[in-house]
């Protein structure tokens, strides 16, 4: 037998199985369908046994074909059985696969709940411990104890909202660092996620907003590590290994170095451009004395992100208000984990 | 801060382009917001930090882009010219009342000044390309320089001025009637300058109204001052204003400014013929001027803070290229006079990672050593709380912390009448000008908000935050409104009760490993606006408090033998808690009563009005042999003479 004769007998054979499998209704037809075609007596089993007939080459050449139409045929017998079962429970319950099922019981988590535990599960992975600081805070540990110096803008009343007991509300959730290194003492690997206000509001500002703190204190930190972890947190995040990402001088009166963090994105008209994302730097040293951490010893490294900006940019979501609208039509649209 | 291209080339070579240059400023620190075309010229403008006050000038941004990079070759400096007085001095004395305030104060008398007078062309192009408005010709020539080298000046009407001029405090409750057109009110921490009869400028920030320069101006005296930053920084801020001098001077000018300033003026004015000059008068208490403090260099700390192999001469050469003088002797590094941000060693590193440049530091990872993580409980509770909600039809919402003045606020989240808010003392608006004290109320204004515009049946919201009431107190809180179920093909819809809400707090009593009894909570309906909303708030923190307490999960080993069901159906009084009936059969002790279920509740037709019939199942099984029936009765007889006997059931047929 020779090569080309196969390929056509093989085709035959294909052909005649696939219109007889089609054709049957019941499963037990079905069974003596697979015992013709595949089974010991059947055509292709003849066609497997003169194969020793041929040389090697065009053996291993006819062996794979006629692998491949048992496969197919194989395959077709398979998914006949499948639907033959299904509409024979359509038979006995008139179950319809199509029917939406009754009440749904999926609800959604808020955006920026999920942005929040995305980025929380990257940092405990990354072994940072996760804490809580109070809403809360007296003028020491937002601002004094970070080096903000009474003249700084941002203890201004246009920046911060003050209580009528002279506390205020955090401007930033760099107040926890404070709490934290005032009760542990180094290696200090902690973020601190959380809620902050600052009195503004509009398109781009809301009177709230969440941010996450990150605090790394131990012995030969540097700002190389800063980077590193920057880029391993980013990349993970929005899950893109070559996410472009840059470093650029900025200045916060509680870190020194300061950088301000920028990641590359492409505009709807296919333009690159660089969009600021984070805030970090090597802790400042008074921020470190102040705090009884010996600053010749010690150093580390702190930084703070943005959570709307960041659920923004993952999401694709344009209008910072629709956060706090809490419309069912934004929020369902987060329902998977 | 904006500049031209141009104007930087009076000082620098730019070889490459505008684009370029923007990209060094930006990756110096120095961030590029914007670059636009204006007049076959490139308009920059760069976004400073406030450290960066060196930078609030063109000459500033030059010797920057000098120091960063050598391709910005400075060109050769414009000499002053001699210039010889062209009229007298005015015969007033300055006096310096407290010369730690102001240690350096120059002054020059301008004399005859045309009312015809004009700005020379390229002083007037320039201003306008920046956006800076046409004052009066002297003033904006006055501008000009001080964007041009960083020193702000003030023009005072000379014909003005009565009496002798002082640098002082202000007196309590002084007035000063700005140029701004306001009346602003001084304490005795704002500098002013006065002559014998009232104050002419507030320092460094704003001249008087009464002596301000206008085109019927004929004699100017120019003041041209170092005033110390720490007097001037928030003075401005304090009286709601900013100019472009307090913007300046509070975040420093470099003191050897104001004669240079003075002297390129003389040169300005007699190049343009503008008008008559006295000489230059310089006030100066050079040891009261900020001194350059001397700070010991640590080459290894800097290598191993930024992270990089860098060369005690690497290290010396990147700060003496941004103007540092290094002393070999004592192996210390001091600041110019112009950077008031270079004070201790940390600053010093910055500048050195600075120039060094971001992008060449590399990125090293981390050597932590590998312990397992701490569990951090409140994170992970509320994210278990929120994930099972989330699973059971309930959507997160998140709202401001702040409230109004609507009734709903008036409790706490115990349902206690509540009046003590927290208040903001400088809220933005009266919506929003207490913390609230529950998360109902937000949660309720959710539901009416999307009962407008949404089609449900239904709406389960939930919420977790921090509420300011009695105590602070981070609290879970479901509200529903509405169809148990959303609308569906088949089954049976209902309302909300309270139960599902009971529900709720069992699963979580469970998912905790605690019983129902042991969790803060409180469920109750509330209406608004003719809707009724079912709510459950559960105390987060008291939760926290418990789960830290609870034993470790043990297998407990359970009956081989067969269980024996008996049921009960019986009516009591309706104010007979199902609670109380359980406790009283805890009692009783049955051992081998496995547990408890209801599977009816009714009240209503063919019942008294004063009970409700119950349906009580109870599961039998022995630990060590087969429980016979006659067993299972006589527990069963047991149970039912105790509720007989305490509550005065009556078993239904």
């Amino acid at each position: 037998m020779s090569g080309d004769t196969l390929k056509s007998d093989l085709k035959k054979v294909l052909e005649e199985a696939t219109q007889s499998i089609k054709d049957i209704d019941n499963p037990s037809d079905l069974e003596k369908l697979r015992v013709k075609f595949l089974g010991k007596k059947s055509l292709l089993n003849t066609f497997m046994k003169s194969l020793s007939d041929l040389d090697n080459e065009e053996k291993a050449q006819a062996g794979k074909k006629l692998n491949d139409t048992k496969k197919k045929i194989n395959d077709l017998l398979g998914e006949k059985k499948i639907s033959l079962s299904k509409s024979k429970d359509k038979e006995d319950d008139s179950f319809d696969f199509s029917m939406p099922g009754k009440a749904s019981s999926v609800g959604s988590l808020h955006p920026i709940t999920k942005t929040m535990n995305c980025a929380i599960q990257i940092f405990e992975s990354l072994k940072f411990e996760c804490v809580e600081g109070p809403e809360i805070e007296d003028e020491f540990h937002n601002f004094t104890a970070l080096n903000i110096p009474e003249t700084h803008p941002a203890r201004a009343m246009h920046d911060t909202f003050y209580l009528e007991n002279n506390n205020l509300l955090r401007t930033h959730t760099s107040s926890v660092q404070v709490r934290v290194m005032d009760q542990e003492n180094p290696p200090i690997r902690i973020i601190a996620p959380g809620k902050v206000y600052r009195k503004d509001s509009d398109i781009t500002h809301t009177p709230m907003f969440h941010q996450i703190e990150g605090l790394y204190i131990d012995k030969e930190v540097s700002f190389s590590n800063l980077k590193s972890i920057i880029n391993i947190f980013l990349k993970s995040f929005f899950e893109e290994d070559d996410l472009k990402i840059r470093f650029r001088p900025s200045y916060f009166p509680f870190t020194e170095p300061s950088a301000e963090v920028d990641i590359e994105y492409i505009d709807n008209k296919g333009n690159k451009n660089w969009l600021e994302i984070l805030g970090c730097g090597m802790v400042h040293p008074n921020v470190l004395d102040m705090a009884n951490i010996d600053s010749t010893i010690y150093s580390g490294y702190a930084f703070g992100l943005g959570v709307e900006r960041l659920a923004m940019l993952k999401l694709g979501i344009t209008d910072l208000r629709l956060f706090y609208e809490n419309d069912l039509r934004f929020l369902k649209q987060f329902q998977r984990i | 801060m904006k500049l031209t291209r141009s104007w930087l080339e009076d000082y620098i070579d730019i070889p490459g382009s505008t684009e370029d240059l923007c990209h060094q400023l930006t990756m110096a620190g120095l961030e590029v917001d914007d670059i636009s075309k204006i007049d076959n010229d490139d308009l920059i403008d760069i976004d400073l930090t406030p450290n960066r006050s060196d930078c609030l000038s063109v000459y500033g941004v030059a010797r920057e882009l000098n120091s960063i990079n050598k391709l910005y070759k400075s060109k050769p400096t414009k000499k002053n010219k001699k210039i010889e007085s062209s009229c007298k001095n005015i015969k007033i004395n300055f006096n310096i009342s407290q010369k730690e305030i102001c240690p350096r104060y120059g002054y020059m008398y301008l004399k005859n000044i045309s009312s015809s007078l004009e700005v020379p062309e390229n002083i007037k192009k320039r201003l306008e390309n920046i956006g800076i408005k046409s004052i009066h010709p002297i003033v904006d020539i006055l501008n000009y320089l001080m964007i041009d080298i960083g020193q702000p000046l003030h023009a005072y009407d000379a014909d003005k001025i009565e009496g002798d001029i002082t640098v002082r405090f202000a007196k309590k409750n002084e007035y000063i009637k700005a140029l701004d057109g306001n009346e602003y009110k001084l304490t005795e921490k704002n500098i002013v300058v006065s002559d014998s009869k009232e104050i002419i400028s507030l320092a460094g920030i704003i001249g008087s109204d009464h002596c301000s320069v206008n085109s019927e101006t004929k004699n100017i005296i120019i003041e041209s001052a170092f005033f110390d930053p720490k007097f001037i920084a928030n003075k401005a801020r304090e009286l709601k204003m900013q100019t472009e001098s307090s913007h300046r001077f509070e975040r420093g000018v470099d003191f050897n400014l104001p004669e240079e300033a003075l002297s390129q003026l003389r040169t300005i004015f007699k190049d343009n013929e503008i008008c008559e000059c006295s000489d230059i008068n310089i006030i100066s208490y050079t040891n009261l001027l900020p001194e350059s403090k001397e700070v010991e260099l640590k080459f290894e700390k800097i290598s191993s803070l930024i992270g990089i192999d860098i060369s005690d001469s690497e290290i010396i050469n990147l700060l003496t290229s941004i103007g540092c003088e290094y002393n070999k002797k004592n192996n210390t590094i001091k600041n110019p006079s112009y950077r008031f941000d270079l004070n201790i060693h940390a600053d010093y590193i910055e500048e050195i990672a600075r120039v060094y440049g971001y992008d060449n530091i590399p990125i090293v990872p981390e050597k932590i050593s590998i312990q397992p993580s701490k569990k951090y409980q409140t994170f992970e509770i509320i994210n278990e709380i929120k994930q099972y909600l989330y699973k059971n039809s309930y959507s997160e919402c998140i709202n401001y912390s702040f409230v109004n003045d609507s009734t709903l606020e008036n409790y706490n989240w115990k349902n206690q009448e509540f009046f003590d808010h927290y208040k903001i003392s400088n809220y933005m608006s009266v919506e929003q000008n207490k913390l609230r004290s529950n998360l109902t109320s937000s949660l309720i204004k959710n539901i009416q908000y999307n009962n407008n515009v949404n089609s449900e049946n239904s709406y389960r919201f939930f919420e977790v935050s921090n509420v300011f009431g009695d105590n602070i107190d981070q609290v879970l809180t479901c509200v529903a409104f509405g169809d148990r179920y959303e609308e569906n093909w088949s089954l049976k819809n209902r309302k909300f009760d309270k139960y599902d809400m009971t529900t709720i707090v069992e699963d979580i009593a469970k998912i905790f490993g605690l019983q129902k009894d042991e969790l803060d909570y409180v469920i109750k309906d509330t209406s608004s606006n003719k809707m009724k909303f079912i709510e459950l708030t559960l105390s987060i923190s008291n939760l926290l408090s418990k789960v830290t307490k609870i034993p470790k999960e043990k297998f407990v080993s359970y009956s081989k033998f067969p269980y024996i069901r008996r049921d009960l159906s019986f009516l009591i009084d309706v104010t007979i808690t199902y609670g109380s009936i359980l406790k009283l059969i805890e009692k009783i002790n049955v051992l081998s009563l496995k547990k408890i279920l209801l599977f009816d509740l009714y009240v209503g037709k063919n019942i008294p009005a004063d009970k409700k019939s119950l349906g009580m199942g109870f599961i039998f099984q022995d630990e060590a042999k087969t429980l016979t029936h006659d067993q299972a009765d006589a527990y069963v007889r047991e149970i039912l003479e105790e509720l007989r006997s305490a509550f005065k059931i009556e078993l239904r047929k």
